[in-house]
């Protein structure tokens, strides 16, 4: 690959109105596909990682060319006609190869290079702390303690080397249960309430088979219900349909048996396996990419899919585990057969429900990097980001972000982050980009030197969080304080299609707009003219001292100087309350005084636009600051500002291509 | 819902109040008997009810228990309820016996002008909703819309030529007052071509009732679309929408609310909530809501880029009609996606038009005229504020307030059929107030 492909002439067909068609150059570089539209104005660029791609489809060629369809994992859709049958095949030959790397090193994050010296690197690796995050919910305690049983991953290679277990189970109770349960994945805590000591821990099934009993396995489970003085009985939540893991049990494996354990509840909570929800995945996209679907294309075709029911499936379970351990004061085990998938989804939605912490920024990064990162989700395998088995392949993390979006739409004050955080995180999920996701499993990401030859994705995330911050979030609100409480009771509106996620790059089918840039707009400018405030005010204080020694200089009192001292306070005060009303109409209408500020505005908005190229494609909505300067919401009533003619159409018109 | 939102209290109304024009059904149980009986204005009931079901018309269901009650006084309320929430006529409504202190004022808004009123509040701007009662009101449209070789009409004043057209309308300018007068004899309901609204670039929206004479059907259809190309700066052609043929018609559209509301309020959640997607299908209301809205968008295109006038037809001009003119409008002018404006396009396309508010809402509980057309025309104008979110002055709770109010009947300004029938019904000797006094803006 060291010389690039390049096809010219080569036609992006927009999938809504198939007659439009951008005619432009193909390239293929080691990382990405590249698309530049011929017309001299824009020169518009797309951009595909390599391992965003999922599937590429020849199609049979036509008179205009040779069809390829490249479909990538963040539901991006590329059609593209190549004049020439050959160009095609070589370029289908190629990214069949440049998709399906088989080696790590291959992967965009040991070249990609954001600039950062060793010591920013090393500085980005240690923004999650997850020693500190344990130390966060009150640990180590009375109860709990740090083991290091697992360390140079003697016990369990797919688990992490520190976790933390009840205080009373030894080393030998340990090793005892791990060798009863799939992949050695012994109970270990996940998550600890400290306000009434009830804690949420996962593992694998037990190898129970029809009768198989482990005696440490027992003492296990005893020391975690010890490990909660309030309660005298743990919940045991096996998230597999009963049916499932009931046909483990043939395999030697299966579940908890309520007579051999004692002060156990066990409860199943049905969520189906990887392969139901990667082919449920494929049947709403399906749908989401039907041509012009009527109305009942779409519901049918989504409601067939069983899309929203899996997700329900996730969010009833982190429900129970939420209401057990706040109101039932309860702790839980949770696992479903290996404990890395739905275990995973179950375990932070949970921790999600009952934490405020975890709705921040940076908790929200804490939690994928302890309950996905740490406990041996197999990203590898799930996103194949190496040629793999396509069986292995599956949405797991992404179905637990939606069930982030889909609270987050119940709950629209309790997130400090906004939907395009969800998205970005989906997004780096697949790119490779970062070193965050690459592996199966801790072992494996520390055999690689992970953390010294690649740069960390949270990092970046924080160092542009000015873009995924939730204008709405407020930290004090009742509702955002503690345990969210949904019902639990049938609800028909709840769980709607995420659009913004899986036709994000079908411009035509999203909002045209975005309230969340619009509010940010907003808060960014109450902020400044805050700001601008204080300084003023600090200035006026000055000028009435300055006067003030002047007078007793002068012991008289000087007419003009005080007058003109005023009368920049009164400019002022008269100022701010104008523009603040005139906001909504005339943004950019203020005292020239404030250059600086108002560069430091567009240059936030510059970040968000650049932070990230692969990213920024799928945003046509206008940059909320623009576009409210031009918004005269009664036409021609009010004073039209100076740039009210832009964006003529999105204001004038709205256009819908229903 | 969301359980999170920002909660929007409807003023006029405490939480359990029930306006008696907002009463759907009204059944009556008796558990020990396992009896129930839906009440009907005339009836009797031959069993003392333990248990009273309201079902509303803003989807709420309001039960009340008679446990602890004297089993006569509660036979009487519930027959009470039934008589006085099923009047016979018009006059027995509630915003006839109604007497606001707040809303009496007469003087000033006789003259079309409401003072205070709802609006302007939002964004300093103190301007009125215009009522499209007055000549100048419409003068004052033509202006703003630039529209030249359009004028004011005054033929109808005192309704003289048809009572379910207002009195002033605008036609094109080349139509002399004398042919309208004969031309309007075609047409159905005597409702000859208004003039709604015009673009920028000259292209007119003009709304008609088809023309039943048929033999001078294609004489005057001529010479109406002539005078429409005459008034056009580019003397472009005519565009033909015949709304009957392209979308649902009423029958349809009621029918997809009935089962909507089945959906949304009667069936258990239990029930539904597996199958809530085909469910919500099945009601075919999504579907109807997006015809609409994507036949407005093809009618914008034609005004908009291919520079043609458009001429809604439609049997009597005056249910279709009233949503797509709207609709176009809300999407090409943004003064119509104001408070003021919004109230100002109700008032011109819905009220003066006259929507038969008192028919479709049913305030006579006379069922077969009944079609949800207003409260479709705000779920789309919801579709379009979803898609774009800043561009419109007002919120979702605004648009489900303005639904209410066609509930309520505080106000006079949905309750009629016709602005003549409001006028009539205000100078009976029998009505006690003058309704004037009470607009909804």
């Amino acid at each position: 690959m060291s010389q690039p492909l390049q096809v010219e002439n080569v036609r992006l067909v927009d999938r809504l109105s198939s007659k439009k068609a951008a005619l432009g150059t193909l390239y293929l570089t080691a990382t990405h596909v590249i698309f530049v539209e011929n017309a001299p104005d824009t020169r518009k660029e797309t951009w595909i990682l390599h391992s965003q791609i999922s599937t590429i489809e020849k199609q049979a060629t036509t008179a205009t060319g040779c069809p390829l369809l490249i479909r990538c994992k963040n539901f991006q859709l590329l059609q593209l006609i190549i004049p020439q049958e050959r160009d095609c095949h070589d370029v289908y030959i190629s990214l069949i190869r440049l998709a399906r790397p088989v080696k790590y090193e291959e992967l965009y994050c040991f070249s990609f290079n954001p600039k950062l010296d060793k010591e920013e690197r090393e500085q980005g690796w240690m923004l999650i702390d997850l020693s500190e995050e344990y130390k966060r919910m009150g640990l180590p305690n009375n109860y709990w303690q740090l083991s290091d049983v697992n360390r140079d991953y003697r016990v369990c290679d797919s688990y992490p080397t520190e976790l933390y277990v009840p205080k009373s189970a030894t080393a030998h109770i340990i090793v005892g249960s791990s060798k009863f349960r799939s992949r050695r994945r012994f109970p270990a805590l996940s998550y600890y309430y400290k306000d009434n000591h009830a804690s949420i821990c996962r593992s694998s099934q037990p190898l129970s088979g029809f009768s198989a009993r482990c005696l440490e396995d027992e003492q296990m489970l005893q020391a975690i219900r010890k490990a909660n003085p309030g309660s005298d009985f743990i919940y045991v939540v096996d998230t597999r349909p009963k049916l499932n893991a009931m046909a483990n049990r043939a395999a030697g494996k299966g579940y908890e048996n309520e007579d051999n354990y004692s002060n156990i509840k066990f409860q199943f909570i049905g969520i189906e396996n990887i392969h139901v929800m990667r082919s449920s995945l494929q049947k709403m996209l399906e749908v989401c990419e039907l041509q012009s679907p009527s109305m009942s294309d779409f519901l049918w075709g989504l409601e067939n899919s069983g899309w929203l029911r899996h997700i329900k499936a996730i969010m009833d379970a982190g429900i129970f585990i939420a209401k057990a351990v706040s109101e039932e004061g309860a702790s839980v085990l949770v696992h479903c057969s290996d404990g890395w998938d739905r275990t995973a989804q179950v375990c932070s939605v949970a921790s999600l429900l009952l934490d405020p912490h975890y709705r921040t920024l940076k908790g929200f990064m804490v939690l994928i990097e302890k309950d996905w990162i740490s406990f041996g989700h197999k990203f590898n395998h799930r996103y194949g980001n190496l040629d793999g088995d396509p069986k292995e392949i599956s949405p797991v993390i992404d179905q637990f972000i939606e069930c982030v979006w889909q609270l987050m739409e119940q709950f629209p004050c309790a997130f400090e982050f906004n939907e395009r955080f969800l998205i970005h995180i989906q997004h780096h999920v697949y790119s490779c980009q970062f070193g965050n996701f690459l592996c199966n499993s801790q072992k494996e990401r520390q055999e690689l030197k992970i953390q010294e030859r690649t740069y960390s994705l949270w990092a970046h995330l924080w160092k542009n969080r000015a873009d995924y911050m939730n204008p709405l979030f407020r930290a004090d609100h009742s509702q955002t304080r503690g345990t969210l409480r949904l019902p639990t009771t049938p609800c028909n509106f709840m769980y709607k299609f995420w659009s913004g996620m899986y036709n994000r790059f079908e411009k035509g089918l999203q909002p045209r707009q975005s309230v969340t840039d619009y509010l940010m707009a907003v808060k960014e400018e109450t902020q400044q003219l805050e700001e601008e405030l204080e300084a003023l005010e600090e200035r006026l204080k000055k000028i009435q001292k300055v006067q003030l020694n002047h007078t007793k200089v002068k012991s008289k009192p000087s007419e003009p100087s005080k007058h003109s001292g005023f009368s920049t306070s009164d400019n002022s005060t008269a100022n701010t309350p104008q523009d603040y009303s005139g906001n909504m109409k005339s943004f950019p209408s203020r005292s020239p005084s404030q250059g600086d500020e108002d560069s430091a505005l567009i240059l936030t908005q510059d970040n968000l636009k650049s932070s990230d190229p692969d990213l920024s494609a799928n945003s046509d909505q206008e940059s909320g600051v623009e576009d409210l300067s031009c918004r005269s919401p009664s036409g021609g009533e009010c004073a039209p500002s100076e740039d009210s003619g832009k964006d003529r159409d999105s204001d004038e018109a709205v256009f819908l291509t229903a | 819902m969301p359980l999170q939102r920002f909660h929007y209290r409807n003023l006029l109304l405490g939480e359990h109040d029930v306006p008696l024009t907002c009463i759907e059904q009204i059944v009556t149980v008796n558990d020990h008997k396992r009896k129930q009986k839906v009440l009907g204005p005339n009836q009797k009931l031959k069993f003392n009810p333990t248990e009273l079901i309201i079902y509303c018309k803003d989807f709420r269901i309001v039960r009340f228990r008679f446990d602890e009650s004297g089993p006569e006084s509660a036979k009487k309320v519930c027959l009470a309820i039934a008589h006085y929430s099923q009047p016979t006529d018009l006059q027995l409504l509630f915003a006839f016996e109604y007497v606001g202190k707040k809303y009496h004022n007469s003087a000033t808004k006789i003259n079309g002008i409401p003072s205070g009123g709802g609006s302007g509040a939002v964004g300093g701007s103190n301007q009125k909703t215009p009522f499209f009662e007055t000549y100048s009101d419409w003068d004052r449209e033509i202006k703003r819309t630039g529209a030249s070789g359009w004028r004011v009409c005054s033929i109808n004043e005192g309704y003289m030529i048809s009572t379910c057209l207002p009195e002033y309308f605008v036609v094109p300018s080349s139509l002399a007052d004398q042919d309208l007068k004969i031309f309007s004899h075609s047409f159905v309901g005597r409702r000859m071509p208004l003039w709604c609204w015009s673009h920028s670039n000259g292209s007119a929206l003009v709304r008609m009732a088809l023309i039943k004479d048929v033999l001078q059907q294609r004489k005057i259809d001529q010479r109406i679309c002539n005078a429409i190309t005459k008034s056009h700066p580019q003397r472009s052609d005519v565009y033909k929408s015949d709304l009957d043929k392209t979308l649902p018609n009423i029958q349809e559209i009621q029918a997809a609310f009935v089962k909507l509301k089945q959906l949304c309020v009667n069936e258990p959640f239990e029930e539904t909530e597996e199958k809530w997607l085909s469910s919500l299908e099945n009601t075919r209301w999504l579907e109807y809501v997006r015809a609409f809205l994507k036949h407005s968008a093809e009618l914008v295109y034609i005004l908009e880029s291919r520079h043609l006038s458009v001429v809604l037809q439609e049997e009597e001009g005056r249910d279709l009609s009233c949503i797509v003119a709207s609709l176009v409008q809300v999407m090409l002018d943004p003064h119509f996606r104001t408070i003021t404006g919004f109230q100002s396009l109700i008032q011109k396309e819905w009220v003066m038009a006259g929507y038969q508010f008192l028919d479709r809402c049913n305030h006579l509980k006379r069922s077969e005229k009944e079609s949800p057309l207003f409260l479709l025309f705000l779920d789309a104008t919801w579709q379009l504020l979803e898609q774009y979110p800043a561009a419109f002055e007002f919120s979702e709770t605004y648009l489900a307030v303005l639904y209410d109010s066609t509930r309520i009947s505080l106000f006079g300004t949905f309750l009629f059929n016709s602005p003549h029938q409001r006028v009539k019904q205000s100078t009976k000797k029998s009505a006690k107030r003058d309704y004037f006094s009470r607009v909804l803006w």
